[in-house]
């Protein structure tokens, strides 16, 4: 009898241990049948997977979603699927940014499609032959401590200038500090780009890993003043920590008009990916992600991220309706490519000194 | 900051590190192997001797809760409760550095007294070393004494040191996620650096992964340097025939000293994120703002755990029970060497196996991830497992295992009872602890994990770099219970199973 429960026990042990191994060998074996799209998704998945689930609510499709992560932002993506082009894991890319996404358009990652979604978006964030198009935006701000400094432009360009060591900014080669910073390669030109990083970090410009912390070190009072995004900024304010925000100009640092002032908005971008293995399900997404609804729901979020297309003004917060009319102020990133490239090259050769 | 001065400062770090924790961990092992002396039961035992007896074993299981708490702790956990801390330093990298120094020294120097509690004694005595000192010649200068001295050290007594300082060291070298979390950088301005953080920017930076691979053996020949000379040095020691028995030794007054700093070490390491993540879970849930605790992501990270626990184990019970004892030595060392190399490198390579032509399609299964997990924690669980079989009593096993054959089954009862207390129980809790490691493991799942298929800590610690708030806490707290709760049901059930077994 003994010998017989011994048996069972291991035949038992060896079935599971199977399983076990089936499942790692073939993960998605458990939603065979379920149609399903693959997705590698730059932004936040906190704003993410609410998009997600109402799109798997209405069309019935699964989204089997990468994120990035924070630490890595959306270049590790961008990497990823130049490794895979010959072999497309993913179906659609969903950047947080313009920049990276233009980079894989250029080097044929991209497949062109212009769907519904397509034509609502203006022409300034979305490229011409349809390979991705922009939407829901961020801007770039100054986000300022309120009990220490108060929120005047000119007061907080030249605190800036005068006092980097309370100061703070992101690594700028990532996220959307590095496509400010492609900006400011363009604009000011490189010499004067690497002799104002250097004499800053040199004066103590506090350099963090994320816009994140930049937002926590300000909200905090440990800075006073510093570069960040308006949803990290918002998450701040929702948490009642005393700061306050002011729109980043491209022109900030500048003789006061000697410029026109363009803004920094910073769209989501989303393509469809060459070759994928689900394009109908894929396109589907994409033109979720390009509606209204879409840029409503991410609108109305806590992240408060701005419409690029028409939406119904009157269903938007009160705040996003005005960081609303700065969109047609924008920069257009689209000329930044080769300042990017330009600039990444010289941040990476800084890293290796 | 170039990556060769990064990895020397890294260095440094972790050598004092270990330097440290190998020199406190001699007073701390003897406190154990003080609790570890068995409390006598017999016949005659009145109520005093009963209450004396269990107020020892309750010490003696709060001096090793407090010894292990701050080294099971998830690295996450703890990099998670001082993100805030280290954002308040954010103007003084010193004293960051220091903190960082201060966290990694409580996290790992419980692994240099386990070391010293569990690995074999000095092969010489110090009556041996008395002797070999007797026998020298007056007129031997300083300096040849010296010297024999400190071959004397290295050959005798140091040995269980020199082990401890190779773990500690490796442990630290390799550190990614308190760091990461902690804000300490690439080696930007002003501020405390890491090479795994560097390498692990470099590559998010869209370098291509075999120029990454070439900046790993900057860290990589570091570590040999320290590994080849350590091993060398043991070999002697894990071959010698002859054993000295360790004495607990210790007075009164560092024992309380002992236990002093290991109650601080637990309340630092363990305590301090506990609060901060239970507090914020109550919160959460008070305000209703918990969100979704990650409950797919768990189940992924747990397959993940169980089938790496599946071939850790099998690869252990092969390598130590069935190679032959010559062998042995060899395969062990070459089963430990890809965990040795850390996982970030590991899985660096691991990537770059998996993008070649024939290995391709298995990039986006589960492969890559659960071999990468499995030998990063191979040397660690064939240490347990080497431990666990030299405390083997084999003769009473073998005893139990006559008594499961007797026809009567109350007394096959008792056989299996036996059996669970002398062999099972602590194989399943030494499974539980190899299957805890590989479900917080971090590092190999952030880079190898496919789409679809990422564990809850590849996700959580997405969302640590965004904000430290009671949402998340109540996740944390959930993808602490979840793993948990099944672990004390199996626990439960695990007595019923051999004794229906048996």
């Amino acid at each position: 009898m003994p010998n017989k429960k011994r048996t069972a026990a291991a035949a038992a042990g060896i079935v599971l241990a199977s399983a076990l191994v089936s499942f790692a060998i073939w993960p998605r074996m458990l939603s065979s049948g379920t149609p399903v799209v693959n997705v590698y998704c730059a932004h936040d998945a906190i704003f993410a997977d609410a998009i997600f689930d109402e799109f798997t609510r209405q069309t019935g499709i699964k989204v089997a979603v990468t994120y990035d992560t924070e630490a890595t932002k959306s270049l590790s993506l961008v990497d990823r699927l130049k490794r895979e082009r010959e072999h497309p894991q993913s179906d659609v890319f969903w950047n947080n940014e313009q920049l990276g996404t233009m980079d894989l358009a250029r080097e044929g990652v991209l497949e062109a499609y212009k769907g519904s979604g397509y034509e609502r978006i203006p022409a300034i964030y979305k490229d011409p032959d349809g390979r991705w198009s922009g939407f829901a935006a961020r801007m770039r701000v100054w986000i300022i401590n309120t009990k220490t400094t108060s929120p005047d432009r000119d007061k907080i360009v030249a605190f800036f200038q005068e006092h980097p060591e309370r100061c703070a900014m992101a690594n700028p080669l990532y996220g959307t500090t590095l496509t400010q910073f492609s900006i400011l390669w363009q604009t000011w030109g490189p010499g004067r780009l690497k002799a104002w990083r250097a004499e800053m970090r040199k004066r103590g410009l506090r350099e963090m890993a994320g816009n994140a912390p930049v937002k926590d070190a300000v909200a905090e009072g440990v800075c006073a003043v510093g570069w960040t995004d308006t949803d990290d900024f918002f998450e701040a304010f929702d948490d009642k920590k005393p700061v306050a925000m002011l729109p980043l100009f491209a022109s900030d640092g500048e003789p006061s008009g000697s410029e026109p002032q363009y803004t920094v908005v910073v769209p989501n971008t989303v393509g469809l990916i060459q070759n994928c293995p689900h394009k109908t399900e894929a396109r589907r997404l994409v033109d979720f992600l390009l509606s209204a609804e879409t840029e409503l729901a991410l609108a109305r979020s806590k992240s408060r991220q701005i419409p690029l297309g028409p939406v119904d003004s009157q269903k938007l917060p009160a705040e996003v309706r005005e960081l609303a009319l700065s969109v047609p102020r924008g920069y257009d990133l689209r000329k930044l490519e080769t300042p990017r490239r330009e600039c990444i090259d010289w941040l990476k050769s800084e890293s290796r000194r | 900051m170039s990556l060769a001065t990064v990895c020397a400062w890294s260095f440094v770090r972790s050598v004092a590190v270990a330097l440290f924790a190998a020199f406190v961990s001699q007073p701390l092992a003897n406190l154990l192997a003080a609790w570890g002396e068995p409390v006598a039961r017999g016949v005659g035992e009145d109520q005093r001797d009963r209450s004396r007896r269990r107020a020892a074993f309750l010490r003696r299981g709060a001096v090793w809760g407090l010894l292990l708490a701050p080294f099971l702790v998830p690295p996450l956990l703890v990099g998670y409760a001082y993100y805030r801390p280290a954002l308040m330093l954010v103007h003084y990298p010193r004293t960051t550095e220091a903190v960082y120094w201060v966290v990694l020294f409580l996290r790992f120097f419980a692994a240099a007294v386990l070391i010293r509690v569990f690995a074999p004694p000095s092969p010489l005595s110090a009556e041996a070393i008395y002797c070999q000192r007797l026998l020298r010649h007056r007129d031997d200068r300083r300096l040849v004494r010296w010297t024999a001295d400190i071959l004397t050290w290295l050959r005798g007594p140091g040995q269980p040191s020199i082990a401890a300082f190779a773990v500690i060291f490796l442990s630290a070298f390799q550190e990614f996620e308190i760091a990461a979390l902690m804000g300490i950088t690439a080696g930007d301005v002003q501020s405390p650096a890491s090479w795994t953080v560097w390498l692990f920017n470099w590559q998010a930076g869209g370098a291509p992964l075999s120029e990454s691979l070439t900046f790993a053996m900057t860290p990589l020949v570091y570590e040999l340097a320290v590994i080849v000379p350590v091993l060398i040095l043991l070999g002697s020691w894990m071959s010698s025939p002859w054993r000295v028995e360790r004495e607990a030794e210790g007075n009164s007054r560092s024992r309380f000293a002992s236990e002093i700093f290991l109650i601080g070490a637990a309340l630092l390491v363990a305590g301090g994120p506990g609060l901060i993540v239970f507090r914020g879970a109550l919160r959460g849930l008070q305000s209703r703002a918990a969100t979704a605790p990650l409950l797919p992501e768990i189940g992924i990270a747990a397959v993940i755990a169980s089938t790496a626990l599946l071939f850790i184990g099998l690869l252990c019970a092969g390598a130590l029970g069935l190679v032959p004892r010559r062998l042995r030595g060899g395969i062990v060392s070459l089963l430990c060497l890809p965990g040795a190399l850390g996982a970030l490198v590991l899985s660096m390579g691991l990537l770059w196996l998996f993008q070649q032509p024939g290995l391709q399609s298995l990039s986006q299964s589960l492969v890559p991830v659960v071999l990468a997990v499995t030998l990063v924690l191979l040397p660690r669980s064939l240490i347990l497992t080497a431990v666990l079989g030299s405390s083997r009593r084999a003769h009473a096993a073998h005893c139990a295992r006559m008594l499961a054959q007797s026809p009567s089954a109350a007394q096959r009862r008792s056989a299996a009872g036996l059996i669970d207390d002398l062999e099972v129980r602590r194989f399943f809790w030494a499974a539980v602890l190899v299957w805890y490691w590989a479900y917080w493991e971090l590092t190999a799942p952030s880079i190898l994990a496919p789409p679809a298929a990422t564990p809850f800590v590849v996700r959580m610690y997405n969302f640590m770099h965004y904000r430290q708030d009671d949402p998340l806490s109540v996740m944390i707290v959930a993808s602490i219970l979840v793993p948990l709760a099944g672990i004390a049901l199996l626990a439960g059930a695990r007595r019923f199973v051999v004794r229906w077994v048996l």
